[in-house]
């Protein structure tokens, strides 16, 4: 693209673009290190030639200024980051490389949750961090998205087929509700394995590196990716978690892990840390707990409508503050000594 | 006679009437948010005002909104990439060298605004510039954390300076 021939600085003065690359050309010298006194004396001397070139040096002085203020860990680091540096379409590419590879590329977590961050984005269905989503779908089939979830629908004539690409869902089938059964039946597939409805209401959470099935109502069956005799009937009030090679043995359904579809948040003397970093996938940013007090055990029932007043309650039960840099940024403390 | 701009106004309400709705939804089925969908549907129409486009001249309106709306999720995704980033990168860091909310938040916007003058450019021109001006290293330590010679790393900060610190606005 030829560049124009023309500069506007901010504040209005117009200066030609042979100026602003010979200021920028200045600075890639300067910056070197290698600039003598001869050149100190010309990069003077062209300053003061005309008022735009001291105008356009005043604007990079400024502007380099500028990102140094930035502070140069986070802003670099940020910037630096793999995932924001590439253009869409390299990024499209890669994915869907990853994805032909995906049993590979596993092993690498960067790369994975860069391609869960892509196939979460572009999902047939999707939940924003603290949404929960209800769903009917059109073989009457009622889903239940929870907090920051993504799932595809792969219907076809032989079979109904759900991909959970991240997060947790609740299915519910229509045979379940008392509606004629569809013959076809109905997956949904993670990671690690599928699951298959036997007229039903049951939940699935993608993990980092395995799945957890509880089923509420009737049964259903597991199978994992490899390993071809790793199959599980799983009965009502039971629940698991598998591998993409293994099954756990099941134990009964804790209220704590089901307590989402009611749209609240359990502890039972669960650890502050634990607590925080499920309270965290309800609400957008950093939410850490100093490690000072992340043993400390707390219980209750908390309303996940609001994740503010959540926190805003923990100084009431435990020995601790909250820190509020940002909305974005929270963080838990111990507790000022008192007076 | 009307003026040729409220003839492109009017086209261009008669498609935001007949395909806004559709916009949202298709945005919301994607998105999952309907609040954004309606910033970004909002959006779409936005920037098919200050593009040059001829209302006239769209055959299918609708793939070619989706065209539109689907580099603006991307850039929306992109920018939410650069946030968290930072945020995480914040997190990091001693509570006490912590910036201020405010200063957190203009942060976040110069970094967009980094990222944007930047995206384009090679991959070692793109580091070269942010290690020289963000980390504040020598071009003998940028030419040894890139594996390049030194003159090397001065022709990429030429190229990068030359194309980025007049487009930039911070």
């Amino acid at each position: 693209m030829p560049a124009s021939p023309t500069v506007t600085l901010p504040g209005g003065r117009v200066i030609s673009r042979a100026t602003a690359d010979a200021a920028a050309d200045w600075l890639t010298v300067l910056m070197s290190g290698d600039a003598g006194a001869e050149e100190q004396q010309q990069w003077t001397a062209w300053r003061q030639a005309h008022a735009d070139h001291e105008a356009a040096w005043q604007h990079i002085e400024a502007v380099t200024g500028r990102m140094k203020a930035l502070g140069p860990h986070p802003a670099y680091t940020a910037l630096t980051a793999r995932g924001t540096r590439e253009p869409v379409s390299d990024a499209r590419r890669r994915a869907t490389r990853l994805l032909l590879w995906g049993g590979l590329a596993t092993g690498a977590g960067l790369l994975a949750s860069r391609t869960t961050a892509w196939q979460r984005q572009v999902a047939d269905y999707r939940s924003a961090t603290g949404e929960q989503r209800q769903l009917v779908l059109a073989d009457g089939t009622q889903l239940l998205l929870n907090t920051g979830s993504a799932l595809n629908l792969r219907f076809d004539a032989t079979e109904r087929r759900m991909v959970l690409v991240a997060g947790e869902v609740m299915v519910t089938t229509a045979h379940a509700l008392g509606a004629p059964a569809d013959p076809r039946p109905l997956l949904v597939e993670t990671a690690q394995g599928s699951i298959r409805a036997l007229g039903t209401r049951f939940t699935v959470r993608q993990q980092a590196a395995h799945t957890e099935v509880a089923v509420l109502e009737s049964a259903v069956e597991i199978r994992c990716r490899d390993g071809a005799g790793s199959t599980r009937l799983l009965q009502a009030g039971t629940q698991t978690r598998f591998s993409h090679s293994a099954i756990d043995a099941p134990s009964a359904v804790d209220a704590q892990t089901q307590a989402w579809t009611r749209g609240q948040l359990m502890a039972d003397a669960q650890r502050l840390d634990d607590f925080l970093a499920e309270l965290g996938r309800y609400r957008p940013g950093v939410l850490r707990a100093d490690p000072q007090v992340a043993g400390l055990r707390l219980s209750g029932v908390f309303p996940l409508g609001d994740t503010d007043r959540i926190l805003s309650t923990l100084p009431s039960v435990l020995p601790v503050q909250v820190r509020t840099r940002s909305r974005y940024w929270v963080t838990v403390l111990p507790a000022e000594p008192g007076p | 006679m009307p003026s040729p701009d409220l003839s492109i106004d009017d086209d261009l309400s008669g498609l935001y009437a007949a395909h806004s709705t559709w916009l949202q939804q298709w945005l919301r089925r994607r998105l999952g948010d309907s609040f954004a969908a309606a910033d970004l549907a909002q959006d779409t129409f936005v920037s098919l005002l200050s593009s040059a486009t001829p209302c006239e001249a769209i055959r299918e309106p609708r793939p070619f909104l989706a065209t539109i709306a689907k580099r603006l999720v991307a850039h929306r995704h992109r920018r939410q990439l650069l946030e968290r980033a930072y945020l995480e990168a914040l997190a990091c860091l001693p509570e006490a060298l912590a910036p201020s909310p405010e200063t957190q938040l203009i942060a976040v916007q110069s970094l967009q605004e980094i990222d944007r003058v930047l995206d384009g450019l090679p991959p070692k021109v793109r580091e070269a510039f942010l290690l020289a001006h963000l980390a504040g290293l020598s071009y003998a330590e940028i030419a040894g954390k890139l594996a390049v010679s030194a003159s090397s790393v001065k022709q990429y900060l030429a190229r990068a300076n030359r194309e980025c610190l007049f487009a930039i606005a911070l």
